[in-house]
């Protein structure tokens, strides 16, 4: 029996009218658990099958030659009749699109496989057992406890195919877990909310997530109210650091210096004039311990590695095939991790001097195009003349253009959601408002 | 205007599932089965591209849920297998049971018998209409706002319309539902120096391409927006009197109450509500209702996600917190009456408790009198995000613009962003004037913490209050 998948790339292959076409598919395993407290919610499992064919429209000649492109989404056990009228609405629409004209991939032996993830040699429901079992090694320690956890694990195979000869597919694992924390009784309660991807059956590591998250719902518990911090450095560490280098990774995006909304460009000083670190950034496809890893992009590009940033100088730009088409420069792919190298000092020295160090925003928010960041600060530690005092409530704002070339970087580098990076980094111009 | 057309594949699949259902509800207490068949298109003009792709919201699947010695587990599918579907059904979700065997009891789930139908009307339809010429009206509406200052570096127009269709069945029940709702977004980006800043309005409703007629009219206060943010500078952090737009006063109701009174949060015991029930949670002249009933909007329907007919709930009574707003599974366990509130973002997605349309009442004053009455604070106006904290009732929410009124005037500083922050108890009590404007919106989506992301609609008339801003 034909699957969804083997219906609509037939019906792509004998498609008239269309210059080029592609399809990508997503079939997914999942398996979840919710917990409330210690006691099992409720349990679900999904099978699922996503499928989306682009169609592209072709017109003129030469350098006004044009592409236009409709992707469509093909539902999974859906009629010969159904994908046909999809793709002829697809058909309709691309026509009518007419952009400069790109390529699709073409066929190549680049792209470098994934490293197996530990859980392809698991059983799911024993692979998650193992994990909740983890996560709650430190349950109740110090007096504080794990309010609520769901725990998900997918299995996920990709394929790409295009009407160039591209025909590539991988499998990959994407845990997700988000877990509540609460110390304390009554009025004085208070709680601190986690999330966390994972692409390994790492249980030592979340069970040291909650451990460390346990102990900083405690230090909550006694913050007090966040104190007027005027001329003090913002540190901030882990997934929160992460979220700052992002901007970086949103600027040397290809699309976003086609559109003109980027910070910089090819041979910006991304540091000057300033005393900080300098940036030396390399945009990858895979990192082991990272959920969004993949040997090829959505066009079926193979993903390497590439080095954007040297010195603080901007070399290139990550630039999918589209992007770096209309550029004029070298395609790369849609590399969607990074690496960003360490600064001149150690997190300890970084963390020597007088600062406020923001664990735990209600949301914290990095502007891509303006730079702005900022957020209601949920737990901090004020470092003022030695003494270290936990704080909460008021809120900080500032800017990444404030801070160019000031960010200062850790030594050190640690695993986060989209990147190998410093640790820790101290961003010099910020506001802060007391809380009240 | 033309009625929404119903999903002929659940149409086709209802008689098959309504014997599935009967036939696998014998090995259990309760059965049940969601279907969806939800289509989508997207629209997007930018400077030197014109897309046209299938909404990311598109879905078609089924849910089935179970419930066996008060256990509850479900199991989700895009496609249905040949064959015995029921023998299919009840092996999957009896593995499920086999794998939870602590899971929780919960009461039995009801069933009472209901049979009802839904579809919403609209004006022209997106789904008909030639790309091009929507992509035509996008681009023009760009333009327009690139046009409207010489600061403007990119401009985009994007739009995308959704046809809703829902079927629901159990042993005593028989749901459907088919609903059409847009939303569009125009956004300008402007540039002066190393600062660059961008403006953005947004538009939405249980409407078709009829949708796009009010672009136009807001593309050079987008110009001028955005260029007015290039000379914003910082709040003097601090407590401030503000006047809170309809879009914000949306975003104060969303992340202020709405959250705090999910009753999934009551369940966990993560909400400081639960104990302030009946109880005085703002000024007297407050009043905050959530419903996908009443009012037509992005967050409107018939049903819920688990079943239930939507209603509308008072969740403050002059000032008074009346009520909270629940799914099924939350109901079943804290013993109360499920509001209609059970929501998926998705056929392969777990139901919470989330909002549909949050907003306040509208009151009696006039937004001229609440801008006279200010000696020294802010407009804030446009909405860029917002979280909740339900637990401590803290509150965070960032706006983009923000408009100093001095001695009851505009001084024509701005600023941008601001966080405002507060203790819920203290903002929602400090409200002294309600403006008799109402305005709902219901661009976007609203997410259960970081994921779960439904469409709701926020909003109501201007608020006066006081709160932190930095």
């Amino acid at each position: 029996m034909m699957t969804t998948t083997d219906l609509v790339l037939d019906a792509l292959r004998s498609l008239h009218g269309a210059s080029a076409w592609k399809l990508e598919s997503l079939r997914s395993l999942r398996h979840e658990r919710y917990y409330v407290g210690k006691a099992q919610e409720t349990a679900r499992a999904v099978e699922k099958l996503d499928c989306e064919a682009t169609v592209y429209v072709d017109s003129g000649e030469g350098e006004a030659r044009t592409r236009g492109e409709c992707a469509v989404k093909l539902a999974d056990g859906a009629s010969g009749a159904e994908i046909g009228a999809a793709l002829s609405r697809a058909l309709v629409a691309a026509a009518g699109a007419r952009n400069p004209w790109f390529p699709l991939a073409e066929p190549s032996g680049a792209g470098r496989s994934l490293e197996a993830s530990g859980f392809e040699a698991l059983e799911p429901g024993a692979a998650l057992e193992g994990l909740r079992s983890a996560l709650y090694r430190h349950d109740g320690e110090g007096g504080a406890a794990i309010n609520s956890l769901e725990l998900f694990l997918s299995r996920k195979e990709r394929r790409v195919v295009n009407s160039a000869g591209v025909d590539v597919s991988w499998t990959s694992w994407a845990g997700h877990l988000e877990f509540v924390v609460n110390a304390g009784a009554g009025h004085e309660q208070v709680e601190l909310w986690t999330e966390r991807a994972f692409a390994e059956p790492d249980a030592e590591g979340l069970a040291a997530l909650v451990r460390d998250r346990l102990a900083a719902v405690r230090d909550r518990l006694s913050a007090m109210p966040t104190p007027d911090c005027a001329g003090l450095p913002l540190v901030l560490s882990g997934e929160l650091a992460g979220e700052v280098y992002s901007y970086f990774q949103a600027n040397l995006s290809a699309q976003a210096a086609y559109e003109k909304r980027a910070a910089f460009g090819v041979g910006d000083d991304t540091g000057a004039p300033g005393d900080g670190d300098a940036i030396e950034f390399t945009a990858l496809g895979a990192l082991r311990h990272a959920v969004g890893g993949a040997p090829y992009d959505q066009d079926g590009y193979p993903l390497g590695e590439l080095r954007c940033v040297e010195a603080g100088r901007v070399k290139t730009l990550i630039a999918p095939l589209r992007y770096a088409r209309y550029l004029g420069m070298a395609p790369s792919g849609a590399l969607g991790l990074f690496t960003l190298a360490g600064g001149r000092s150690t997190a300890a020295e970084l963390r020597a001097a007088d600062h406020l160090e923001v664990v735990d925003f209600s949301d914290f928010f990095v502007n891509p195009t303006g730079g702005e960041f900022g957020g209601e600060i949920r737990l901090g530690f004020l470092v003022r003349d030695g003494r270290r005092v936990a704080v909460t409530g008021g809120s900080v704002t500032g800017s990444m253009v404030a801070n160019r070339g000031r960010l200062r970087l850790s030594r050190e580098l640690g695993e986060k959601a989209r990147s190998l990076s410093p640790e820790l980094c101290v961003l010099p111009v910020v506001s802060v408002a007391a809380a009240g | 205007m033309p009625e929404c057309g119903s999903s002929r594949f659940l149409a086709e699949r209802e008689a098959r599932l309504k014997a599935a259902v009967d036939a696998a509800g014998q090995r259990f207490d309760y059965l049940s089965v969601l279907g969806t068949d939800s289509s989508g298109i997207s629209f997007a003009a930018t400077p030197r591209e014109r897309r046209v792709a299938d909404s990311r919201w598109s879905e078609r699947g089924f849910v089935f849920r179970a419930q066996k010695d008060g256990r509850v587990v479900e199991y989700a599918a895009s496609s249905l297998p040949d064959g015995d579907l029921a023998a299919f059904i009840a092996g999957k979700l009896e593995g499920l049971l086999a794998s939870a065997p602590d899971a929780r009891r919960y009461a039995p789930i009801p069933d009472e018998p209901a049979e009802a139908s839904w579809r919403s009307s609209y004006g022209r339809d997106p789904f008909a209409e030639d790309p091009e010429r929507v992509l035509g009206i996008l681009e023009d509406a760009r333009k327009a706002v690139a046009e409207a200052s010489g600061e403007v570096v990119f401009s985009a127009a994007r739009a995308e319309f959704m046809r809703v269709s829902k079927l629901f069945i159990s042993a005593r029940r028989t749901l459907s539902q088919s609903f059409v709702w847009g939303q569009a977004y125009l956004v300008g980006v402007a540039r002066r120096g190393e600062a660059t800043k961008t403006a953005h309005q947004s538009f939405s409703g249980l409407k078709g391409l009829e949708l796009l007629d009010e672009l136009g009219a807001k593309a050079a206060s987008i110009a001028a927006e955005a260029s007015a943010l290039l000379g914003a500078g910082a709040i003097e952090p601090g407590e401030y009197e503000v006047i809170l737009t309809p879009d914000i006063a949306g975003l104060l109701a969303h992340e202020a109450f709405g959250h705090g009174v999910e009753m999934d949060m009551f369940v966990k015991g993560r909400a400081r509500a639960a104990e302030y029930l009946g109880k005085s949670v703002a000024s007297s002249i407050v009043d905050m209702y959530d419903g996908a009933r009443g009012v037509d909007e992005c967050g409107t329907y018939l049903f819920d996600d688990e079943g239930v007919l939507a209603t509308r709930t008072r969740v403050i009574d002059k000032g008074i917190l009346a009520a909270g707003l629940s799914d099924l599974q939350s109901a079943l366990a804290l013993g109360s009456t499920p509001t209609g509130n059970g929501r998926r973002e998705a056929f392969d997605h777990k139901a919470y408790a989330r909002m549909t349309n949050t907003y306040f009442a509208p009151g009696e004053h006039r937004y001229e009198d609440m801008v006279a009455s200010v000696r020294h604070g802010w407009l804030l106006e446009k909405m860029s995000s917002g979280m909740e904290d339900p637990k401590s009732w803290g509150i965070q929410l960032v706006v983009s613009l923000a408009r100093e009124i001095r001695d009851g005037a505009f001084t024509g500083r701005v600023a941008g962003p601001v966080v405002c922050s507060g203790y819920v108890p203290d903002v929602l009590g400090a409200i002294d004037m309600v403006s008799s404007d109402f305005e709902l919106s219901g661009s976007g989506y609203c997410g259960k913490g970081h994921k779960e992301f439904v469409k709701v609609s926020a909003g109501g008339p201007y608020l006066k209050t006081r709160m932190r801003l930095g």
